[in-house]
């Protein structure tokens, strides 16, 4: 019974902590890693399931299938699988990254927070399984049926007389084949491990410095590429000299690929330094002469004409009739880029007839079937092995990278580990579209009577992240979601988009559209509140009737009822959610935002959040994200700009595109619903409500309404 | 040829003169806690010591420090690293772990020139350290605690 990444990693380690040792005995090894190499002594005895292994001293080592980038996957799934398994979580040995493999781990594709959603089901279903197959297992070695045996913390119980086995003691009896047919689940009241801040169980190698990311992966014989691309979006190679590159020291081969010239060089420096010299002419076409003001110009302009309508209820030709007031704004947002902590990169080690890659996916299985394609292997032959990743925020949902280091490694007997520059980073990636925005509100009876939403942005679908749905009009919803649904109870509504085909390379970032389209949505309602001299929260509870919102939003407005202002001090709200047409897939969150003025500037010095996202699994790690998720708000709102000119990207680095730092970090007061009901993950969903709350706010000190970002204080008189 | 005392070792190399000190402690050392995340001296992911002081090794050329005493965080194993480390897991710090070793390097340069840093301070010192996850007020939190822990331990 061998495992196969377990293979892979074992002689990983072997190869590194050989080649290391010529230079560097032993400094480069720690004790993360010499934990997996004695696991080989206990492995004849573990029992292996899906996402876990099962060993003999009682220790469980669990397979994270999902992609770990910092939103604690590895922690709050393994709370999941434990909970039905019924396991003591001072069991658990380690969590290790996974690979893709549809047939074993379902759905990886870790996009929209869905994480706990879908795992809320599948962890929690192997976990039961599994829990059966060692009550069934101790049955068989006590001659009992099941309901005299129970489980406990690790162990199984013989209800008769007393006795119990530990689930490691059951490790080389239990069967290893899951069930088929599913099984009732633990109710809430009983649950031990869900509900509990559970440290994260990648603390301390991410602490000490041992925990592999992409970047890190290291293999014998490893080769560094870089890749010179085109400028301009769309451009092509036309011809290049690689005479003065090809002098540097270490160079090993540069050649054409389908996204430019490679480098591969020994190390990052030597590529970097020959990319440098290269001589490249572009074939720019025709997107060289494009930029982002005129687009947005172009967007702002359509929105004067009829749009395709995505959605229409009621009739909204009554916005036309002389009733009440009618609010008319328009919103302009830019293109932003993810800038992910750790740039993109990707190891690839093609073999006679299969594939080894090693890649900080959010996307293991399409970067699978794209790999296999680009590679000619059947998918099988391809393996994914997921690593840590410095950041996600949807820029790896995408596997550019990972098709361009397969184009190279077809080259080389040899791996070859692709990195990508902060700059490439920046200057490819899959940005979130600029947009152009109209909401035309009438009241009637101080209630919203009729809205129309109108977006003109570029097409999401030559680019969205999943190859089902390239092409497809599914693929553009993430350019307009949130503009096509409301909680608001409207009579009359309707949604129109223009949607332009872009050269751009566009695409999901943390909050989708929903970062845009409810920052207008909910700039308009404030507006709205303000014109009919309501409370902002009231007004909103006024055009609701979904339960669980009213109640999010009544625990923020009782929280704000001993919310203090300091002089300098000014707030704002802003409320958020989703909800499916039928599923589980719901969320609803409010957000109270407090700006100080400060000698110089605005700052954004607390949220308070109120939140029901169903069962919370983790409350530390669910504040964590939504401090996280405050800064990352921060950064889009008061520094991060890109622009195109010339079809180019005009920004390259941080020092350019300015993102949050520690002296603008918030302060997250949070406040959790004890819903019981599925979980939906808040990583990215809270964009579209934290963003208008602090819009709203700036709006109270300084009587501007902010319609684009990022915030310009220049015209705000700060 | 450069000579270089990294992690207490001699190290002779052949890279040329103008590489970073990141690319041969990444690449050809394979010490890989020191990350890269700019290459421009504008993020901190690089950070390590030379001579106890945080240095953004992604612009530093090796030939600059032939004589000088470097450490990367495989190496540093002082009681303020080992107190700052606990501090960083008592509040659960990390999320994706990224810039961790770059913060923590330049607290520890920070902790190690001034014991009692106020807010503002502490805001100054950590300034060249981005974190996109944006665990800053964690980051604060375990810095202060750590001074705060080293101070009592002294009285
Ligand atoms: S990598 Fe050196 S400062 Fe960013
Ligand atoms: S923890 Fe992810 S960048 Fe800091």
């Amino acid at each position: 019974m061998s495992h196969p990444h377990l293979q892979s990693r074992r002689l990983f380690l072997k190869l590194t902590a050989t080649t290391s040792g010529l230079l560097f005995s032993g400094l480069a090894f720690t004790a993360e890693n010499s934990a997996i190499v004695n696991r080989q002594n206990d492995e004849e005895n573990a029992a292996q399931f899906p996402l876990l292994i099962l060993h003999a001293d009682n220790s469980i080592t669990v397979i994270n299938t999902r992609a770990e980038m910092g939103q604690g996957v590895s922690t709050s799934l393994t709370q999941l699988l434990f909970e039905d398994l019924d396991a003591d979580w001072q069991q658990l040995k380690t969590v290790e990254q996974g690979w893709a493999d549809d047939t074993r781990f379902g759905h990886q594709n870790t996009i929209g927070a869905i994480s706990s959603l879908i795992a809320w089901n599948f962890h929690r279903q192997v976990g039961a399984k599994i829990n059966l197959l060692l009550r069934e297992a101790a049955c068989k070695v006590w001659k009992l049926s099941l309901s005299e045996v129970k489980t406990n913390q690790g162990v199984v119980t013989n209800l008769k007389t007393g006795q119990y086995l530990t689930y490691g003691q059951l490790s080389k009896l239990v069967q290893t084949d899951l069930p088929k047919d599913k099984l009732a689940l633990k109710q809430p009241a009983s649950f031990s491990v869900i509900g509990q801040s559970k440290p994260r169980v990648d603390l301390l190698e991410k602490v000490n410095g041992t925990a592999m990311f992409g970047l890190d992966v290291n293999l014998p014989q490893l080769k560094v590429a870089v890749v010179a691309r085109c400028p301009v979006f769309g451009g092509k190679v036309q011809s290049f000299d690689a005479t003065e590159a090809a002098k540097i020291k270490g160079v090993q081969q540069i050649f054409a690929v389908p996204s430019g010239v490679a480098v591969v060089a020994d190390n990052y420096w030597q590529a970097i330094s020959a990319r440098k010299l290269l001589q490249i002419t572009w074939q720019e076409g025709d997107f060289a002469t494009v930029s982002s003001n005129e687009v947005l110009a172009e967007f702002k302009q359509l929105l004067d004409a009829p749009g395709k309508v995505v959605k229409e209820q009621g009739d909204i030709a009554l916005l036309d009739e002389k009733k009440e007031r009618i609010l008319t704004r328009d919103f302009e947002f830019p293109l932003v880029a993810h800038m992910t902590m750790e740039p993109m990169n990707c190891t690839v080690w093609l073999k006679a007839g299969s594939c080894e890659i090693w890649a900080p996916t959010q996307n293991s299985q399409d970067a699978q079937s794209s790999a296999a394609k680009v590679l000619s292997l059947a998918k099988e032959k391809v393996r994914v092995n997921m690593t840590y990743m410095g950041g996600g925020f949807g820029r790896r949902a995408q596997d550019d990278f990972i098709v361009e280091a397969c184009y190279i490694a077809k080259k080389f007997a040899h791996p070859i580990k692709l990195v990508w520059s902060r700059e490439d980073d920046i200057q490819h990636d899959f940005y979130r579209p600029l947009n152009a925005q109209r909401i035309s509100v009438r009241l009637d009876n101080n209630k919203i009577y009729a809205w129309q939403h109108k977006v003109a942005t570029y097409s999401t679908s030559p680019y969205h992240f999943s190859l089902r749905d390239r092409g497809t009009p599914s693929g553009d919803w993430v350019a307009y979601g949130g503009a096509d649904s409301s909680l608001y109870q409207i009579e009359n509504f309707q949604t129109q988009v223009h949607l332009q085909e872009s050269p751009l390379t566009v695409g999901i970032l943390r909050g989708i559209s929903h970062g845009y389209t409810h920052f207008a949505i909910e700039s308009v309602i404030d507006e709205l509140a303000e014109q009919v001299a309501a409370d902002a929260i009231d007004f909103r509870l006024a055009q609701i009737t979904e339960t669980r919102a009213i109640k999010v939003l009544q625990r923020l407005q009782t929280r704000l009822a001993n919310v203090v202002l300091q002089d300098n001090e000014s707030l704002g709200v802003a409320f958020g959610h989703e909800k499916a047409p039928s599923g589980p897939y719901q969320y609803y969150n409010a957000v109270a935002a407090i700006i100080e003025r400060t000698a110089e500037r605005y700052r954004v010095k607390r949220l308070i959040v109120s939140l029901d996202h169903g069962q919370v699994i983790n409350p530390d790690g669910l504040l964590a994200q939504v401090q996280g998720s405050a800064v990352f708000a921060v950064s889009m709102m008061f520094g991060q700009a890109i622009t195109l000119k010339n079809g180019r990207i005009e920004q390259s680095n941080f020092h350019d595109s300015p993102v949050a730092r520690i002296a603008q970090s918030v302060e997250v007061d949070l406040l959790t619903s004890d819903s019981t009901e599925w979980p939906m993950g808040v990583g990215e969903k809270l964009q579209g409500t934290i963003q208008p709350a602090i819009a709203n706010a700036l709006y109270r000190a300084t009587g501007q309404r902010i319609t684009s970002l990022p915030v310009d204080f220049s015209s705000l008189g700060a | 040829m450069t000579k270089l005392n990294i992690n207490g070792n001699d190290i002779h190399t052949e890279l040329s003169a103008d590489t970073p000190l990141l690319w041969l402690l990444r690449d050809e050392l394979k010490l890989t806690a020191t990350k890269f995340g700019c290459g421009l001296g504008q993020c901190g992911a690089c950070t390590v010591h030379v001579n106890g002081q945080a240095v953004r090794s992604c612009i530093t050329p090796i030939a600059s420090l032939s004589g000088q005493t470097i450490e990367t965080m495989e190496h540093v194993n002082t009681e303020l690293m080992t107190a700052l480390k606990r501090q960083w897991q008592v509040h659960n710090v990390p999320q994706c772990g990224y810039c961790q070793v770059g913060q923590l390097m330049t607290a520890s340069s920070l902790l190690n020139q001034n014991q009692q840093p106020s807010i503002h301070e502490i805001e100054q010192a950590m300034s060249g350290n981005i974190c996109r996850c944006g665990t800053y007020g964690r980051i604060k939190t375990a810095i202060l605690q750590t001074a705060e822990q080293l101070a009592t331990e002294i009285k």
